[in-house]
């Protein structure tokens, strides 16, 4: 299966006050054609940093790649020139952000801001771009499409301003699609249907994702392939059902199990609500050996002992634990 | 009073220290006299004996500047101040009284604003007349809806506020409830108002003296000074330069102070 | 939009007519007879008399007040204490073009100068470039305009003589010159608004910038000018347009001195000799008229902010 994107070692430094600490170490990971990858982890992981880096869309005076690349086909992403970034964004990668509502521009129309994307990649004259705009929204989901052009996104719900995004998302036919949490800022409700309008959607357009998410509930409905972060680098990447079934990283474990889960009727002694003590160090706090260590319940004093590299384990998965082997985390899941 | 320690603040507050000390000293300094002149000498540049040249009259410059200081100090400082009582009054009791008091008092204040202020100044003086007391009387005059708009706001933003009903209920008397509480919660944004407008106020009196209309001869205002070197451009280019100097650092330093306090006042 | 428009003009009613009093009373402010006053500098018993006749003045003050508004409303002012053929009406209409020019002309400045100012100052906040325009515009602020005026004819005009001095032309008769007697006048009276447009803009465009939809225009391929120009402006100019309105009033201040120093017969010019001479009638005249310009760029100023904000459309 060919890779549509490939991030390869890449070190990501933002600025705080006047200092530049790291916040994104040594990340690789590939998307491939037709997939939907979850990017996971608790907010101040690094996953949005890492998202937002491949469009560049982070402030260059405030964060900056260090080293590293990011692979679109055969350009790096972190090196071509502006011009050539504008021209990738929208058309060949393309970003469904968080925050609906706050991410369409309330002193222009929906239809303004949907055909201004057509017409910007695909020179496409007014009339075409409207009828484009409008199959668009119809496809979303959006009733009454065509009158809805020329309301103002204030007129437009949580759920409904995302769906036009999405929509925007859709437009140019992108190869990849970056979801950054996309629907975090959604009630509950409106959550499943968004995503299985991604995913179906995706598929239609014969686009891969890029997940963004803190939550493992999401990761499970829709999601091929995994990565998890934590503290800026990634501690394990697995496909779908073996992270499930047996996760190799004492983080992703507690990840899985703080996902609350209803309780099937007649349970006896059902499972307490689990939580991760302590919280994510900050950048420039992190330890000298494994980042978790502090919050790890299977904790060891090897662990510190330098830092942890990421292994390539038998089935296929990637863990950045010295315990991985010992640990066996199955049997916890299996009650799940 | 920590923005006390701002480099800009610190040295906008001396420099307007030196020119008040310059302005009160005057008389004892050793300045030549800025009421005479010799006509043999008028309009001459730079020299040993006069630093910054002679006017049309052959008058010291450097020594009209340091007494112009005391004209243009006191107008802007004396007609910020009458604003300030007139207005800050007026705007408290619009706000703690409300009602019928507090729309007239809103009404005629958004009124005003839309005078262009400089053009209301003019007009005041055209029917009043000329004369430092009566620019004083003039520039005060524009000033004080400021100052109702400000009292105003603070009053009413802490009117409903429980402390004002408890001292009520336990008998208190509208003039104590407004010594102790009401008049203590405005003075920080009329203190901060008062900065900015004398800045304007400097500039108004400037303005209205350059037209011949504000401080009338003998005496003298940096204002008139400039209205004076407007006339001689040709002949002697180099006197506009002082007084419009004096004007623009005293202005700047009066606003980067009201801006550092309004600064302070948000955080 | 309609509907907006004449709410906002009745609402304009009792303000107007506040003004009017305010403006016709100037001539009791004096203690002492009026008649007197409106006589000038030199007032003769058969002179104050014959005011006194002319004037009506033996009416009772709220018919003159409402003779005086009837001819407001009809344009009518009166006529100047001085004689001439001339109504006061005429007079102004006569000096207005050259206030016009001047206020387009300042404009101009304004709006090519502190636009650019401003977004470059917020597209590279925190750098050399943006402390050095924040900078310009603090001292800008405090700088007589009458001062700049006079350093920029120095230089201009007796130095290099580039421009004129002094003196207008109306376009009619020869464009050129009327558009380089122009020149100077306009950035002195433009260089106070070029600040403040600059000032505002700049704090208005960084709060935008910083925005999720902003990031999202970005993130759809748009050119950089285009995400600035068009998305980011559109929601940033608004502030700065409603300071710039408020402003119209101290603008048309500085106007006034302006026009003395580059011999501009314009209204200012107009106002300043009718103080000089005490004739009340044009002095009320030109407050009336001054008010009414502001009135109306107020009034402008706030349909465009309904224009450019879809959100406060009723």
């Amino acid at each position: 299966m060919t890779e549509v994107l490939r991030v390869d070692r890449l070190h990501v430094d933002a600025r705080v006050g006047q200092k530049w600490l790291p916040v994104v170490t040594d990340v690789s990971f590939a998307v491939r054609a037709g997939e939907i990858m979850g990017l996971v982890g608790e907010s101040g992981s690094g996953k949005t940093v890492t998202c937002l880096s491949v469009l560049g869309l982070l402030p260059r005076t405030d964060v900056r790649v260090r080293t590293g690349a990011i692979w679109f086909h055969d350009r790096d992403l972190t090196a071509i020139s502006r011009r050539d970034l504008e021209d990738v964004r929208g058309r060949s990668i393309a970003l469904i952000p968080q925050e609906p509502s706050a991410s369409l521009n309330p002193a222009f129309t929906v239809g303004d801001q949907m055909t201004e994307i057509l017409r910007r990649h695909e020179k496409l004259g007014r009339a075409e771009a409207r009828r484009r705009a409008v199959g668009l929204l119809d496809e979303v989901g959006i009733p009454a499409a065509a009158s809805r052009l020329d309301d103002y996104p204030h007129h437009f719900s949580g759920g409904m301003c995302q769906r036009v995004l999405i929509a925007m998302a859709l437009a140019c036919n992108p190869e990849i699609i970056i979801a950054d949490e996309p629907t975090t800022a959604l009630d509950v409700t409106v959550q499943a249907q968004i995503l299985s309008l991604i995913r179906e959607k995706a598929a239609q357009h014969h686009a891969a994702v890029l997940l963004v998410t803190h939550d493992m509930g999401v990761v499970a409905e829709v999601c091929d392939r995994v990565v998890v972060m934590y503290a800026g680098q990634i501690v394990e990447s697995a496909d779908i059902v073996p992270i499930f079934h047996r996760p190799r990283h004492p983080y992703t474990e507690r990840l899985l199990a703080a996902t609350p889960r209803m309780v099937q009727h007649g349970e006896i002694d059902p499972p307490a609500f689990a939580y991760i003590p302590g919280s994510m160090p900050r950048p420039g706090t992190y330890a000298t050996g494994c980042r978790f260590g502090p919050r790890c319940a299977f904790h060891e004093e090897r662990c510190d002992a330098a830092q942890v590299p990421l292994r390539s384990l038998p089935e296929g998965n990637l863990a950045r634990c010295v315990r991985t082997d010992e640990l066996d985390f199955a049997e916890t899941r299996s009650r799940a | 009073m920590t923005i006390l320690r701002r480099p800009s603040v610190a040295i906008s507050l001396s420099v307007l220290g030196v020119l008040a000390l310059a302005a009160i000293l005057a008389p004892v300094l050793p300045l030549a006299d800025p009421l005479r002149g010799d006509l043999m000498r008028s309009l001459e540049g730079p020299s040993a004996q006069h630093l910054l040249g002679t006017d049309t009259l052959g008058r010291d410059v450097l020594s009209r500047m340091v007494y112009a200081t005391r004209v243009s100090l006191v107008v802007a400082a004396g007609a910020v101040l009458v604003a300030l009582l007139i207005g800050a009054v007026l705007g408290m009791l619009a706000g703690y009284f409300g009602g019928k008091f507090d729309s007239v008092i809103s009404f005629i204040t958004d009124a005003y604003l839309a005078f262009p202020p400089i053009l209301l100044a003019i007009a005041v003086l055209g029917a009043m007349g000329r004369g430092t007391v009566n620019t004083v009387g003039a520039i005060a005059f524009i000033f004080v809806p400021r100052f109702i708009r400000v009292a105003r706001g603070a009053v009413v933003a802490r009117r409903g506020e429980v402390y004002i009903d408890a001292a009520h209920v336990i008998g208190a008397s509208t003039s104590w409830i407004i010594r102790k509480h009401v008049l203590p919660n405005i003075a920080a944004p009329i203190i901060v108002q008062a900065a900015l407008a004398a800045g304007f106020a400097m500039l108004a009196e400037a303005s209205l003296s350059f037209l011949g209309l504000g401080v009338q001869a003998p005496a003298a205002s940096w204002g008139s000074m400039l209205g004076d070197a407007s006339q001689q451009i040709y002949r002697q280019p180099l006197l506009m330069i002082w007084p419009g100097l004096a004007i623009a650092v005293c202005v700047f330093c009066f606003n980067l102070i009201g801006e550092a306090m309004r600064d302070a006042m948000r955080a | 939009m309609l509907q907006t428009l004449l709410r906002r003009l009745v609402r304009l009613v009792p303000t107007l007519i506040l003004v009017s009093v305010a403006t016709f009373s100037l001539t009791y402010l004096v203690p002492g007879d009026p008649a007197i006053t409106l006589a000038g500098d030199a007032p003769t018993p058969e002179r104050i008399a014959e005011i006194r006749a002319d004037l009506g003045l033996h009416r009772p003050v709220i018919t003159q007040y409402f003779d005086w508004v009837g001819g407001v409303v009809t344009g009518d002012f009166g006529h100047s204490i001085y004689g001439g053929a001339d109504t006061v009406t005429d007079l102004i209409v006569q000096k207005l073009p050259v206030d016009i020019s001047l206020a387009i002309g300042g404009l101009l400045v304004a709006l090519l100068a502190g636009v650019p100012l401003g977004i470059l100052a917020a597209v590279r906040r925190g750098s050399i470039v943006d402390r050095v325009v924040t900078a310009f515009t603090s001292v800008s602020v405090a700088l007589p305009s009458y001062w700049i005026a006079l350093l920029l004819v120095l230089l201009f005009a007796v130095n290099l003589r580039w421009l004129p001095a002094s003196g207008y032309t109306p376009p009619t008769e020869d464009p050129v010159a009327w558009a380089r007697g122009l020149v100077l006048p306009s950035i002195a009276i433009g260089l106070a608004m070029t600040a403040e447009i600059a000032r505002q803009l700049r704090t208005a465009l960084v709060d935008v910038l910083d925005q999720q939809y902003v990031r999202t225009a970005r993130a759809k391929g748009l050119r950089g000018w285009v995400v600035i120009g068009k998305h980011a402006m559109k929601n940033a100019a608004i502030t700065p347009l409603t300071i710039l309105g408020l402003q119209i009033a101290s603008i048309l201040g500085g106007a006034v001195i302006i026009e003395q120093i580059f011999g501009l017969p314009g209204l200012g010019q107009l106002a300043i000799e009718a103080v000089l001479q005490r004739d009340i009638p044009v002095i009320q005249g030109v407050v009336m008229t001054a008010v009414l310009v502001v009135v109306v760029c107020n009034l402008l100023v706030d349909l465009s902010y309904i224009w450019l904000n879809p959100r406060a459309r009723r």
